[in-house]
């Protein structure tokens, strides 16, 4: 097993490539500010604390070997300095950023009308350039001053090495803020790239946010991504994170979305590529009324391996959500769902609903499935359910006793499971967008697994 | 148009078929009788090409070829229907979409030009209407939340829509209230060509007062016992099966 070889080889080189990131990260934060220099220390001081505790011993990586990712950090970061691009994109309303290797989104402003726009800027820069005073408030209580606890080594490495975070500040007189971010990997060797973003939604903005993760050259990429949102009170946002990097890409990403009273989040995770995914979603609610949902979609064949992890954790009473994860595994392919619904004492009436469905079109498939729910409140609605199935035959011959092929008839029946979570994304032109993607992505996987 | 030879076929190595001949030219109604277990719908099934059943012997030749070589959606596009005694419900799929790609893959085999979803629409439409559909169904999934009558109708209308040559009605009066009945029957009606030909499976006689056939056949244990005309049907309600089994 040449594979096997390899990553022993790195991993017994560790030791050495942690010297080398320690290095480049002091050649990033010569000439960052204080606030900036403190974070990213404690940071890579926590990450190499935490990473031998992340192990498959842990419960939250039963079905995913976090060795996966951990060899891959041996590989060297990414430091090429590549400029923002802002470009028109082909979503109806939205404004383009591209971030290609995760580094230097610039600062930069553009005009949604003649004079109310989003803020979007590089973290860093917020320190020296003249940033709102209320705008680094946020960020100093927010993100500057956390805790990690025993999962966070991969979420701690990106905040010691993510080079820049592309910061989006969205307050209420900007009407509704449409952004489609690009994540570009593109280098020509295999590497590490660490993407970071920050969302702030000011109490009654409204934003939708589409992000899409692209890989170029078929090289070995890791991609380590961490995205945290402040949706203030009364806030609206939509949010739709789109993978589909080249099968030979790494993803693992950390989402945390923390919402204020009356907050309206619809989330919706879309996976249709990279070899191997572990996306990490948690939903801290923190104020009452919260009204939401958390979708997922997973399209896979081949080797592929697609962990969704995900929390709603409920910190406060009254809050509504609906959980939906569906999955396709074809050749190969392996899933694993967990998904948690926390219920603090403050959350009563508590009304969350989950439920996991997976279609294996192989023998060779597997899905792993693990619901859990932790109550600690009396008057709470919490509910969930998970099938695993294959496609119906029945609805197959009925499909072909009507003329239409077999391979159309898998598509049309897919397309109809999947069509539910796409069918729940907010905003029309993403969600026209996602299904011509999804369309797109099934015919391939279709074709490759039954041909 | 159909010629089923000495047609002997097994489900999971029990005898369903067992040695069935039937003969049905251009322009015809066969009605096919029989109590249940017979294997009416196991024919029917078999006609449409669904998997699972093994032919030992015997043939079925339609319009000139080997039926049993064809796959389900060959045989669809050569102008054989069934309509299901059972149909399914696909959620998520739109009635509306489903027929036109159902149209436009039989279309397609007949070299005509794909219908576009206008002409498509205006095409279901009508044809709905003639089954007293309400129109909402058609913008909803196909057979979800549709009534047993509904879901019959609707088998009637994906008929009237893709206009076969053999259409085979597989126990379509069952779960069907006298209006409902009268309904369907006249949508068959209406298509009732001189190249079009009905195979009826039916296990009461009530459906052939509205379907006139020219011939009925009783099916008992694998294999067509009796053949007549209209007035066969006749004599099996009032006689019952029982009579055919003793004579």
């Amino acid at each position: 097993m040449e594979n096997t070889a390899v990553d022993i080889n790195l991993l017994s080189n560790m030791r050495e490539t942690f010297e080398k990131l320690e290095n480049l990260m002091a050649i990033d934060l010569q000439d960052q500010p204080p606030e900036v220099i403190d974070s990213k220390k404690y940071a890579w001081k926590m990450f190499l604390e935490l990473k031998p505790e992340l192990t498959a011993k842990l419960e939250g990586w039963r079905y995913t070997d976090p060795a996966k990712f951990l060899a891959k950090i041996s590989m060297s970061s990414e430091r090429t300095k590549l400029s923002l691009a802002l470009k028109a994109v082909s979503l109806d309303g939205f404004y383009g950023i591209t971030s290609t290797n995760g580094v230097d989104f610039g600062f930069q402003e553009f005009s949604k009308s003649a004079d109310l726009k989003p803020l979007i800027a590089n973290f860093s820069d917020l320190f020296q350039k003249e940033a709102p005073v209320r705008l680094r408030e946020l960020i100093a209580k927010h993100f500057t001053a956390r805790n990690y606890s025993q999962a966070d080594a991969l979420f701690a490495l990106n905040a010691a090495l993510a080079k820049d975070t592309l910061l989006i500040y969205v307050t209420p007189e900007m009407g509704e803020v449409k952004i489609k971010i690009d994540h570009l990997l593109s280098t020509l060797s295999d590497k590490m790239v660490n993407s970071r973003v920050f969302l702030i939604l000011e109490d009654q903005a409204r934003a939708t946010i589409i992000e899409e993760y692209n890989s170029q050259n078929s090289f070995n990429y890791f991609l380590n991504g961490a995205i945290e949102v402040f949706v203030g009170q009364n806030a609206k946002f939509n949010y739709t994170r789109i993978l589909l990097g080249d099968e030979t890409a790494t993803h693992y990403a950390r989402v945390i979305i923390n919402a204020s009273q009356d907050a309206c989040v619809k989330f919706d995770q879309i996976n249709l590529g990279f070899n191997t995914v572990r996306n990490e979603i948690l939903f801290n609610l923190n104020g009452k009324n919260f009204d939401g949902h958390l979708n997922g979609l997973t399209i896979a064949d081949g080797d592929q391996h697609v962990d969704n992890f995900t929390e709603i954790d409920n910190r406060a009473p009254n809050c509504f959500s609906r959980e939906l994860f569906k999955g396709v595994y074809a050749g190969r392919a392996k899933g694993a769902f967990c998904g948690s619904i926390i219920v603090r004492r403050e959350g009563q009436k508590t009304n969350a609903v989950q439920s996991n469905q997976t279609i294996l079109l192989s023998e060779t498939a597997e899905i792993n499935s693990k619901p859990q729910l932790k109550i600690w409140a009396d008057d709470v609605k919490c509910t969930h359910g998970a099938t695993v199935g294959k496609l119906n035959e029945e609805a197959l011959f009925y499909s072909r006793s009507r003329g239409i092929d077999l391979e159309t008839s898998r598509k049309i029946l897919l397309m109809a499971f999947v069509g539910e979570v796409i069918s729940q994304i907010e905003d029309p032109s993403i969600r026209s967008y996602v299904s011509e993607l999804v369309n797109i992505t099934i015919g391939k996987k279709i074709a490759s697994s039954f041909s | 148009m159909l010629q089923i030879k000495n047609l002997v076929v097994s489900v999971e190595g029990k005898k369903i078929l067992k040695g069935l001949n039937l003969e049905i030219r251009a322009g015809e109604i066969h009605a096919i009788m029989g109590a249940n277990g017979s294997g009416k719908s196991t024919l029917a099934h078999l006609l449409a090409g669904k998997e699972g059943y093994e032919v030992e012997s015997g043939e079925i030749t339609y319009q000139g070829m080997n039926l049993l070589e064809l796959d389900p959606e060959i045989r669809a596009r050569a102008g054989v229907f069934l309509a299901f005694q059972y149909p399914l419900e696909l959620p998520g799929v739109s009635l509306n979409y489903f027929l036109r790609t159902s149209l436009n893959s039989v279309r397609a085999h007949r070299n005509l030009e794909p219908l576009g979803v206008r002409e498509f629409n205006d095409l279901l439409k009508e044809r709905a209407k003639a089954l007293e559909l309400d129109p909402d169904l058609l913008q909803r999934s196909v057979n979800e939340g549709f009534s047993g009558g509904e879901k019959k109708r609707n088998e009637i209308l994906q008929m009237a829509i893709l206009e076969p040559q053999l259409a085979i009605l597989d126990e379509t009066d069952s779960g069907l209230d006298i209006d409902a009945l009268r309904v369907v029957a006249s949508g068959v009606n209406k298509l009732r060509a001189k190249d079009r030909s009905f195979l009826v499976i039916t296990h009461y006689q009530r459906l052939l007062n509205y379907i006139i056939p020219d011939y009925v056949h009783v099916m008992l244990d694998g294999k067509i016992v009796r053949s007549g005309g209209k007035e066969l049907a006749f004599e099996l309600e009032q006689k019952g099966y029982g009579w055919i089994a003793e004579s």
